[in-house]
């Protein structure tokens, strides 16, 4: 079992973990553990979403990481009060 | 500043002096009855202006004395000095006379108002807009009433009245620092508009028997503490809104026959139960939102229509009865309300446009069976809700964009073919003991559907749903053999990196043979933010049925839809078997170019 990260020109295509074997002509990096390919993903700048928890989202984009709210899960906001 | 009596050449009479720095100057005086006319000296050296109403320009804004000249202050009625620039205190003694349109509003240095005693009734009186200091003091008038402003003084912190029984139309008093208790008990024709809102250490508010009717009472953002008693108000209707009183626990009313068609009072501390009983005729606003003690909310009938009901974020518990609001719809709001189990719903033919009722702890059954249910619907996370029962609704006018009952216990079979605009956002993911859902045709375009982690078995029917599109999770539902496609020409892509987030994913269920060709008017967007991928790992396939769906999607990538199906990523890998001989040809032609998938094969 190894995680795959697939990439190019700075975009994820994909990070998943299996036992398979990944035929690609896209950039493919193979890691033990997502932290390593979280690490790649940070040293070659791409930009990737990776959830984390319930609402929200890791940003990773030119080297660093965000937190961001994921709009598939945020609340409806309450309409105004007088 | 001050009253005298003046005896000096012709000059005879009583006076009342004030000052002023304004540049413009327009007074008006009227005598309670005849023709009499007074004097003004402008305090400039220019001699006197006989006039009643006049508008004098002075130079610049230097504070000059102003004083009013009279036979007898006593005939006077009416004063009239807004937008003045009065500076200091306004002495009006003498003016034991004073009634009809007091206007000295919009005087911003003006810090008080001495007034004596007078019997004559009041149209208005209007001090708002000013520098109030202190109390303001007016219970020498025992016939005030009318229209009563006084908001805006920030540094007002009282206001004393004597018994009155004339009506009052205005009680505006906002945004003034009014302080402790303000006693209307003596005031038994309180009506028309109250507002009392935005005076943070306001505590309490008595209140005298009023039959006249209130249209609007307004006490927000104050510091009203512990039971507020409206009761003597027997004519309340209109707005009332008590919101944002922190330590208000509870609000008693009586009776009324008005129509209220706003009733807020959210973000306070209301404990127990709030009897809304006193209320038949309660419509439009009702928010009570944010009272983490408010237990129940009881109702009488009433069959006026409700844009919004809002009990969110409180502590409703069991069930809470609303058949008897026979005209509920619009937005309904009882989410986060962790020991509500039921919801009575009344026969309504309102549409609801939301329904929100996520986080609480609905258990058995949800009948939504006598309400139209469209736009929004959001019931996730009730872990002991096993089922839902809907209303044979047959409106194609407006669409359920959000249908979102994840995290429960939905059990069985879901039946959903009363909605015929189904689309947009769709989760019923996480009901472990769901084992089928029926739609029925619908052309709404969907950004999001999830029935992942349920106990989905044999074929799921996806087929009438004509604009499936986002993205597709049905994952984890180990009994799923099939899938039918609708033919749909909407995109699909992955929302992030993360299995969970793909496109297409079908993983760790049974599927065999699955066909894709319906979905060949479909595009897979790989040009997306985070591309585009299908997953069909884990899903005990044999060699033969991974083969044939290799050549499903290369009949997809080379011939059905070349434009649409190049450059995606599938996972057909985990417990499925090997890629057989026209398997491995498949893929060799899937990722050379120009189609350029990247597989991932056991």
């Amino acid at each position: 079992m190894s995680w795959r990260l697939t990439y190019e020109n700075k975009k994820v295509y994909g990070l998943f973990e299996s036992t398979g074997i990944t035929l690609t002509n896209n950039s493919l990096f193979v890691a033990n553990t997502v932290e390593e390919c979280f690490d790649r993903v940070d040293l070659l700048e791409l930009t990737m979403l990776w959830p984390s928890g319930y609402t929200q989202d890791i940003l990773f984009s030119a080297g660093t990481r965000t937190l961001i709210d994921n709009p598939n899960n945020l609340p409806i906001p309450p309409e105004p009060t007088l | 500043m001050s009253k005298g009596v003046f005896r000096s050449h012709n000059k005879v009479g009583e006076t009342t002096s004030f000052q002023t720095n304004a540049t413009s100057f327009d007074p008006l005086v009227t005598f309670l009855s005849g023709s009499g006319r007074v004097s003004w000296d402008l305090g400039n050296g220019s001699g006197y202006t006989a006039s009643n109403s006049f508008i004098h320009t002075y130079p610049d804004s230097s504070t000059k004395t102003v004083t009013l000249r009279t036979n007898l202050l006593s005939n006077l009625n009416v004063l009239q000095l807004p937008l003045d620039s009065i500076v200091g205190n306004l002495d009006l003694s003498g003016w034991d006379n004073l009634g009809g349109g007091f206007t000295v509003h919009t005087n911003p240095d003006l810090t008080g108002i001495t007034h004596t005693y007078s019997p004559q009734p009041f149209t208005t009186y209007y001090a708002q807009f000013c520098g109030l200091i202190g109390n303001l003091d007016l219970s020498m008038f025992p016939n005030f009433g009318g229209y009563f402003r006084v908001y805006n003084n920030p540094l007002l912190t009282g206001i004393t009245h004597t018994a009155s029984t004339q009506v009052f139309s205005r009680y505006d008093a906002d945004e003034c620092d009014l302080t402790g208790n303000l006693d209307l008990s003596m005031l038994t024709a309180l009506g028309g508009v109250f507002d009392v809102g935005e005076n943070g250490n306001l505590t309490s508010i008595t209140h005298g028997p009023s039959s006249t009717p209130i249209t609007s009472y307004v006490a927000y953002l104050c510091d009203l503490t512990g039971n507020h008693d409206m009761s003597p108000l027997s004519k309340l209707g209109g707005l009332i809104n008590l919101r944002v009183n922190d330590s208000l626990t509870g609000v008693t009313h009586s009776p009324s026959p008005q129509t209220i068609t706003w009733y807020q009072i959210d973000t306070c501390d209301l404990t127990g139960n709030h009897d809304m009983t006193w209320c038949p005729n309660l419509s439009g606003f009702f928010g009570l939102y944010d009272n983490n003690n408010l237990t129940s909310v009881t109702h009488t009938a009433s069959t006026q229509a409700f844009s919004t009901y809002r009990l969110e974020g409180c502590d409703i518990t069991g069930n809470h009865d609303l058949s008897m609001l026979t005209g509920l719809g619009g937005n309904f709001h009882l989410q986060s309300n962790s020991n509500l189990t039921d919801i009575n719903f009344p026969i309504s033919n309102h549409e609801f446009t939301q329904i929100r009722v996520e986080f609480c702890d609905l258990t058995g059954e949800l009948d939504l069976s006598t309400i139209n249910l469209t736009n929004l619907f959001l019931a996730y996370v009730n872990p002991n809700l096993t089922s839902i029962s809907h209303k044979a609704y047959a409106s194609t006018a407006t669409t359920l964009s959000s249908y979102r009952v994840h995290f429960c216990n939905l059990t069985g079979n879901h039946d959903l073919s009363m909605f015929t605009q189904l689309g947009g956002q769709f989760y019923i993911n996480n009901n472990p003991n769901l084992t089928g859902i029926t739609h029925t045709a619908s052309t709404v375009p969907f950004t999001h559907y999830s029935a992942n982690s349920c106990d989905l078995r044999s074929t799921h029917d996806l087929s009438p749903l004509q604009a499936l599109g986002g993205s597709l999770l049905l994952y984890q539902n180990g009994l799923l053999k099939d899938i039918t496609f609708p033919y749909t020409t909407q995109s699909f892509a992955n929302t992030g990196a993360a299995t969970s987030q793909r496109a297409l994913s079908i993983n760790g269920c049974s599927l065999g043979f699955v066909n894709f060709l319906p979905l060949s008017g479909a595009t897979m967007n790989v040009g997306a933010a985070n591309g585009c991928t299908i997953g069909l790992e884990d899903n005990n396939m044999t060699s033969g049925e991974v083969d044939n769906m290799l050549v499903n999607f290369s009949g997809l990538s080379n011939t059905y839809n070349p434009q649409g199906w190049t450059g995606v990523t599938l996972d057909i890998s985990g417990t499925n078997a090997a890629p057989g001989t026209s398997g491995i040809a498949a893929i060799n032609s899937l990722t050379g170019t120009p189609n350029n998938w990247t597989i991932t094969v056991t």
